[in-house]
């Protein structure tokens, strides 16, 4: 299928979206004058990656599942030829009506998509990412399973796969812990789906999501908000996804019996919302080229820096059809935001910083050159709300960047190590003494957070506590070195001199001696007012993201000399090999 | 205290992290939370490439683990500012005593 040009075989006629791999065209089959979907995927990001989704798609031959035809390499592109499914995707429709699903239409969606899964598993091939955006749904309103990104083969080679992937707030907690997970891992994705289209976003949907991994295996099973509103059977139905033992959790086959999918209405009482979405799909590509100058131009002004690039010039291709869609906050144009999936992407609390980085991705969806992202990412008085996770569980390690002034930050999993010259940190088991020792929430509370607020106690103890036992084991065990021994042991020497000098030189910066004090004691807030609480809780997020980030950038530069040094030695044996 | 239901999938699709119960060697966990002047020291070329593979990915754990522990420590933290702004309006207010 690579003999030709793909632009000699297809016409590219717009942009249909942005996905973590690459954008995706709508497109013209010259000769057959088919309409298909084309994923463009830069090379250099993950080959391996990509070729699996491949070859994973292209051995999918269901109606439930989006078919794959063919792939063409153009420069540095991998263009991936696919079904084109004409009403989008199950979140791009809530998003464009701003609407959630009735029942009968998730009931109707659900069914197609459990029967895909079926399909799926009974191959052994786990999805990974099923969510509402990756169901699409064609013009016929038939919804069909999308976007392997990150599916898996699954085969003993998977064994080396073993970083966290996926979108945190619809992944298993099976998955999330790493102990292994098997197809049912979908089921639960599509429970969180089924809540997801009743009620517009997944639970923990607007938390941090590095928070919504910390919660999802501590936490019960999630539910519907106002259960009320739902019939017994969709309460049942999800409840039989949501359960977080994976071997009691049913499986495809098993749910496709169950009454609330077997009472499924035909796929023709989705053209309504399919039409609808379609409208408003339409009407807004007439206003769209204009909104996007109207953001370009509020974005100049926001950033003193930018210059000319980001004038508003659209390429043909880059025209799109329906990349831009509004957002569910009614804030006028300036919420339009790019259609990478925001409830995965940008916790919707309606703020200013979300939609700065909200019109910070939609120019780079309109512009094509690279320098908007680069000045939006790499700007770091501009808080991020990209989903921070993504990037700390990804093992691919981007190159350059190194860290400017490292910061030294013991962490509870390192206590064992030398400590620096800051206010003595209490231990877990002390923390959890202050949390016992606050007062018990009222028993009737309007205040936001409170009602959840027993429940996460409990759990939060149990954490701290399995964090202590953890905390003492390590320090009781001696190190069960995987390298040479002697080398090993030369290293915690000279680390351990290093360390006590360090300690002696450091000084930390204000922030972090802020951040110690902030650890475990408590007290201090007895000295705040109340607005400077609720100032406090407000920026948590903001503050753990910091140290998400400096985490991150210290054990980048940690990595880089070992895989310089595993491929400076493949290097080596290739050259070996090619010389024998 | 009651543990998380710890189940391992022997026999999964997708085995369980194989590093999950190892302990990863101290000095690595030294080298990851020390500053990085003298990470020069470390003669990587020393080790074997399935060594250096094992290394990075008990980097990527030690790496979770800290992530992890930040955000259980941003929680306790979440937590206590709740319960001191409870506590105040409880003092504040007679009507929201219970
Ligand atoms: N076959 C298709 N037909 C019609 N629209 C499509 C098709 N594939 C993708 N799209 C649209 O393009 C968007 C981007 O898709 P893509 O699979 O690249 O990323 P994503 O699903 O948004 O994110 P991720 O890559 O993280 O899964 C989708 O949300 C959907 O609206
Ligand atoms: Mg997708």
């Amino acid at each position: 299928s690579l003999t030709r040009q793909p632009e000699e075989v297809f016409d590219i006629i717009c942009k249909l979206g942005e996905g973590s791999y690459g954008s995706v065209y709508k497109a013209l089959h010259k000769e057959s004058d088919q309409i298909l979907a084309i994923k463009q995927v830069p090379v250099d990001t993950d080959l391996q990656e990509i070729i699996k989704e491949i070859s994973i798609m292209q051995q999918c031959d269901s109606p439930y599942v989006v078919k794959y035809y063919g792939s063409y390499f153009k420069n540095t592109d991998l263009w991936i030829v696919m079904e084109y499914c004409g009403a989008g995707s199950v979140s791009d429709i809530m998003r464009l009506r701003k609407k959630t699903l009735t029942e009968d239409e998730i009931s109707t969606i659900l069914s197609d998509t459990l029967k895909g899964l079926e399909y799926l598993h009974l191959r052994r091939k786990i999805h990974r990412d099923i969510k509402a955006g990756n169901i699409l749904l064609n013009s016929e309103g038939h919804a069909k399973l999308a976007d392997f990104g990150v599916a898996g083969q699954l085969t003993d080679t998977m064994a080396k796969r073993n970083t966290v992937i996926g979108t945190p707030f619809w992944m298993a907690p099976e998955v999330i812990e790493e102990i292994g997970y098997d197809c049912v891992a979908d089921i639960w994705s599509l429970g969180i789906t089924a809540l997801e289209m009743a009620e517009g976003k997944p639970p923990y949907g607007s938390i941090h999501p590095m928070r919504a991994i910390f919660m999802i295996p501590t936490k019960p099973p999630p539910s519907f908000r106002e259960p009320d509103r739902w019939s017994a059977e969709f309460i049942d139905f999800v409840s039989l996804c949501l359960v977080k033992n994976p071997e009691e959790r049913a499986t495809a086959t098993d749910l496709l019996q169950h009454e609330f999918i077997r009472n499924a209405k035909p796929n023709s009482i989705l053209s309504n919302m399919i039409a609808e979405a379609k409208e408003i799909r339409e009407n807004q590509s007439y206003t769209r080229a204009a909104a996007i100058q109207q953001a370009n131009k509020q974005l100049q002004s926001q950033n003193d820096d930018s210059d000319d690039e980001n004038s508003g010039t659209m390429k043909k291709n880059d025209l799109d059809c329906g990349t831009l869609v509004p957002s569910k906050d009614d804030e006028g144009e300036l919420t339009m935001i790019a259609h990478t999936d925001c409830g995965t992407l940008v916790p919707d609390n309606g703020t200013m910083i979300e939609l700065q980085s909200n019109l910070g991705t939609m120019v780079i969806n309109s512009d094509s050159e690279e320098s908007t992202m680069k000045r939006h990412d790499t700007n770091p008085d501009k808080p991020k709300y990209r989903p921070l996770f993504l990037d700390h569980f990804d093992k691919k390690e981007a190159e350059g960047n190194v860290l400017a002034n490292s910061i030294i930050l013991h962490e509870d999993g390192l206590q064992e190590v030398p400590k620096m010259q800051v206010p003595a940190k209490n231990t877990p088991q002390q923390i959890q003494q202050q949390l016992m020792n606050a007062p018990p929430p009222a028993a009737q509370t309007s205040s936001t957070q409170m009602p959840e607020q027993d429940h996460q106690m409990a759990k939060l103890q149990q954490q701290l506590q399995q964090q202590h036992l953890l905390n003492q084991a390590h320090a009781q065990q001696m190190p069960i070195a995987s390298a040479p021994t002697d080398v090993s042991e030369n290293l915690q020497h000279q680390f351990q001199q290093q360390q006590q000098q360090q300690q002696q030189q450091y000084q930390p910066p204000e922030n972090i001696l802020k951040y110690r004090t902030l650890d475990c004691d408590y007290e201090f807030l007895k000295f705040l007012s109340y607005e400077e609480l609720e100032q406090r809780l407000a920026s948590l997020d903001k503050e753990m993201d910091k140290e998400f980030e400096e985490t991150k950038k210290r054990y980048k530069a940690k990595r880089k000399p070992i895989i310089e040094a595993i491929e400076a030695k493949q290097q080596k044996r290739k050259q070996k090999t090619e010389e024998f | 205290y009651q543990a998380q239901p710890t189940l391992i999938h022997h026999q999964a699709l997708v085995p369980a992290n194989p590093l999950l119960h190892v302990e990863v060697p101290h000095w690595l966990k030294v080298y990851c939370a020390s500053s990085h002047e003298k990470d020069h020291i470390i003669k990587w070329n020393m080790f074997q490439v399935n060594q250096l593979m094992t290394i990075n990915e008990m980097i990527t754990k030690l790496f979770k683990e800290e992530l992890h522990n930040i955000v259980l420590k941003f929680e306790s933290m979440r937590i206590a500012i709740s319960f001191e702004m409870e506590k105040r309006k409880q003092q504040q207010g007679p009507h929201y005593n219970n």
